[in-house]
């Protein structure tokens, strides 16, 4: 199985959680103090709450509820409501593999090794939701047109790169997007994007606008065949 | 009997007595029955599921009903007697979780540092102490005590931080009452309860209700407490997998801090009382949460 993209690296700093989601895994996605990735089921094993409403302290996660501490190990390793007990090995949560790559979170929910071929030298643009499915987003994109106010109608060439991922090139510009594409729950999904890396401020901003357009028109289509 | 057949056995509140207005006709649900509260002009209220009426009584601030025509009585709350008392009924969250799920995070203490931070707790000041639970066999209740806390601000009327003693009381499954150390007086306890509507098995409406000795605050001030505490509460409520409460020992893990669910989990499955429950680890629900 490959490894999903869930998010960008840069939107997650250290001591931060945040929630997401590969094939309906509701998961925790955090990072500690030192920095150290760990992507977990979002489900404290003592009362079931969502770990992604937890903290970070130092190099543990603690759940909002009771403030159960659970190392990057996955172990508990602390018990508010019993300081002097050490928990039993047996309290822990079940982890997934996950990794910073090419300035992606990448999960890999089999926990076998799959490394996506991605350049090393890219820069985030910018996660975007879309209230679509998926499937809309990726029949969408090859049509894709995009004016821009000041360049008017941009020459881009699409195509798809394998699994969920897909590379705009703004011809003349000198400008690829490469975007990941995220499937999340209740028919909506998300793309992670990224461009090479010599771009200016302007074209960033060029490159937001160009995809706030492909959710305008992937959620405006939706729109329409759901009613 | 299945688990709505138990459920219907037993009383449950649908509103404020001194909410309702005359000549009124209100829309509710109740164990995933649609039904109608309806005042009369005369202060009359009656209940009717499907134009059949059933039966209601007055208590405790709050409209009862029940689906049996021959339910459980309801529940005796000594306390409702004493008119020194000030008696606060407090309105109605909605709540996306199982009525029982509210039930058990009400008899939680462990939880007051972290979800109600610097109100009913604060670290460090984060350990639960021994404390005991029964089954009062004579009235067929779940009871905790000697149960101690230290809290910043035990209640509205608090000014400093005290250590409060707690006795837990679960009469029946979706209503539980809490005794507490009153911060103005030492001969007497605070009682607090919470009476749960459940909507269907994964939404319910709480109902609040405190009976204080506190002749500083306003109703107003009073309320607004304990709708903020609610208000923290749901937050958690709300986001825990899997919705219903599980009551296969396999399915969460429990401490010492937690005797009081464990023992009322326990109790839940004696009686039946599944409405609200996963009963078992190969639920379809579970298995997907996994």
């Amino acid at each position: 199985m490959v490894s999903f993209a869930v998010g960008l690296t840069k939107n997650l700093p250290d001591g931060r959680v945040m929630r997401s989601f590969v094939e309906n895994h509701d998961l925790v996605i955090w990072r500690s103090v030192s920095g150290q990735l760990s992507c977990w089921l979002n489900r404290c094993p003592h009362r079931g709450m969502r770990l992604s409403h937890g903290f970070v302290r130092g190099e543990a996660l603690a759940c909002v509820y009771h403030g159960w501490h659970y190392g990057k190990d996955t172990a508990c390793r602390y018990i508010p409501a019993h300081p002097d007990l050490d928990p039993p090995g047996t309290i822990k949560t079940m982890a997934f593999r996950s990794f910073d790559k090419g300035g992606i979170i990448w999960v890999n929910i089999d926990n076998k090794k799959d490394e996506p071929i991605i350049p090393n030298n890219l820069l985030s643009v910018r996660s975007l939701e879309f209230r679509c499915p998926l499937e809309m987003v990726e029949a969408e994109i090859p049509e894709f047109e995009y004016h821009s106010a000041k360049k008017g109608l941009l020459n881009l060439k699409i195509k798809k790169q394998g699994f969920g991922k897909w590379i705009i090139e703004i011809l003349g510009q000198g400008l690829y997007m490469h975007l990941f594409l995220h499937k999340l729950p209740s028919q909506k999904c998300a793309i992670h994007a990224l461009s090479n890396d010599n771009v200016s401020s302007e074209q960033r901003k060029d490159m937001s606008r160009l995809l706030e357009h492909l959710r305008y028109v992937s959620e405006a289509k939706y729109k329409v065949l759901a009613a | 009997m299945n688990a709505i057949e138990q459920a219907m056995q037993y009383w449950y509140p649908i509103g404020m007595l001194g909410d309702l207005q005359r000549s009124e006709t209100r829309k509710t649900r109740l164990l995933g029955m649609d039904i109608e509260l309806k005042t009369e002009q005369s202060g009359l209220i009656s209940v009717f599921h499907q134009k059949k009426p059933w039966n209601t009584k007055s208590a405790y601030g709050h409209i009862w009903t029940s689906p049996s025509k021959m339910p459980k009585p309801l529940f005796d709350v000594p306390e409702a007697g004493d008119h020194e008392r000030r008696f606060v009924p407090c309105g109605s969250v909605r709540v996306r979780c199982s009525p029982l799920r509210a039930v058990e995070n009400f008899l939680d203490v462990a939880h007051f540092p972290f979800v109600h931070t610097d109100i009913l707790g604060a670290e460090p000041h984060t350990e639960v102490e021994p404390y005991s639970v029964n089954i009062d066999e004579t009235k067929d209740e779940v009871i905790a005590t000697k149960v101690k806390f230290y809290q910043p601000q035990a209640a509205k009327s608090a000014s400093d931080g005290i250590v409060t003693d707690y006795v837990y009381r679960v009469p029946s499954p979706m209503n539980a009452l809490l005794y507490k150390t009153c911060p103005n007086r030492d001969d007497v306890q605070d009682v607090i309860a919470i009476f749960v509507q459940p909507l269907d098995e994964e939404t319910c409406d709480v109902w609040p209700w405190m009976a204080l000795y506190d002749d500083q605050s306003t109703m107003a001030e009073m309320i607004e407490f304990q709708q903020l505490i609610f208000l923290q509460d749901r937050s958690v409520l709300e986001n825990q997998i899997p919705i219903k409460l599980p009551l296969d020992p396999k399915m969460e893990i429990p401490t010492r801090a937690d005797l009081t669910s464990v023992a009322y989990r326990r109790w839940l499955k004696k009686h039946g009382a599944i409405y609200g429950a996963m009963v078992s680890s190969t639920d379809d629900a579970w298995v997907a949460a996994q």
